[in-house]
């Protein structure tokens, strides 16, 4: 009776603190480990198993979460920065400046999402430039605000919550170097101003 | 003693493991499913739907792009095939296919069709093909899932006659 009641306890501990630790572990792997097989250019980064069948579970997981409906890499490249140009988190109550030149792809855009990978709330209804609508200076580059105030030239609102935020370059019909060199693409600087 | 804690602890661990890889596998079938029979609950089988611009109050699918305007069909092809057909303004449009797991199993953009529209017919895995005259027939993993169309906004002032071209894409059993 005493050994039956000890396999039962055993049982109990197997199911319910396995199963929960499993469970809850899951969790935590897929944000900790869906950046996983990322390739980095700058403070850019992307994976290109994103929306495909090659994407392992942890990243299919990944994208399923933070970027449902994902095209894969020959008809779209997603790239997004962790940190700032420095390695610094991205917040909303600091001010950035995005400066860079077009990239190789048949039209591209920048948006930016509030840490509830949502479009930021702001009076402008703006959230995004794209190679169509954006000011370019003589030389042919660019410079986007992100800020909280208005700012001059191409401005992003970055809203009145304080929160971390995060943006994707969209690179739509991307050409042959984007996925054959990314580390050696010209992507756009992200350069932290003031902080409140 | 030490034997019996021994075995629950090895146990553990492997249960532990199994359900952790189990849950990672399970969480795109969970969220499409979510989305398929929650999210868009309203959105009729086999029928496109059409979403207007994107702004901050688009909170269906995370990260949508305020640059694109948006088309989805949940399918079901269990049954019979589905013709989906959209037509293509002079901007870009692309149609992508997804099955349950969220894989993007195919995809077809304007500059890779000869006439003025993206013909579709989507058949389930393994069935016979129907005869699709000119449209590309698409063999879906999954019976169901969803199709979503996309078209770039290239600017303001084009975006009423953009809204007509959406407007036409459909698909239909």
């Amino acid at each position: 009776m005493r050994n039956r009641a000890k396999w039962l306890i055993a049982v109990l501990i197997v199911l319910i603190v396995g199963g929960t630790a499993g469970a809850l572990t899951a969790f935590w792997e897929v944000d900790a480990l869906w950046g996983m097989g990322r390739v980095k250019s700058g403070a850019w980064g992307t994976n290109f198993t994103f929306g495909g069948k090659d994407a392992n579970p942890w990243v299919r997981a990944g994208v399923a979460v933070r970027g449902l409906l994902a095209l894969t890499r020959t008809e779209t490249v997603y790239f997004q920065p962790l940190t700032d140009s420095e390695g610094r988190a991205l917040r909303t109550d600091c001010d950035y400046t995005i400066q860079g030149k077009g990239v190789d792809a048949r039209w591209w855009s920048i948006t930016v999402y509030g840490d509830d990978n949502f479009l930021i709330p702001n009076a402008q209804k703006r959230y995004a430039y794209t190679m169509n609508n954006i000011r370019y200076e003589d030389d042919g580059s660019f410079k986007i605000h992100l800020s909280r105030l208005p700012g001059d030239g191409n401005w992003l609102p970055l809203g009145e919550k304080t929160q971390d935020f995060s943006i994707t370059l969209r690179l739509y019909n991307p050409g042959e170097n984007v996925c054959l060199n990314p580390e050696k693409l010209d992507l756009p600087k992200i350069t932290r101003e003031a902080c409140q | 003693m030490k034997k019996w804690i021994l075995w629950t602890a090895i146990l553990t661990l492997a249960f532990g493991s199994i359900v952790n890889v189990l849950t990672v596998m399970a969480i795109p079938v969970v969220i499409m499913n979510q989305l398929l029979n929650k999210s868009f609950k309203d959105y009729a089988w086999n029928t496109m739907v059409h979403s207007s611009v994107v702004t901050e109050n688009s909170r269906t699918v995370v990260r949508p792009s305020p640059d694109l305007l948006y088309s989805v069909c949940k399918y079901d092809i269990s049954e019979r095939p589905l013709r989906i057909t959209v037509p293509v303004p002079p901007t870009y449009v692309s149609v992508a296919c997804y099955d349950t797991n969220t894989d993007n199993f195919f995809h077809i953009n304007d500059r890779e069709v000869m006439n003025n529209q993206i013909e579709l017919v989507l058949v389930k895995k393994g069935s016979s093909h129907p005869d699709a005259g000119s449209a590309v027939v698409v063999e879906a993993p999954t019976s169901k899932g969803l199709v979503l169309v996309r078209m770039f906004i290239p600017s303001e002032d084009k975006l009423d006659d953009l809204i007509k071209a959406q407007k036409q894409a459909r698909c239909e059993q």
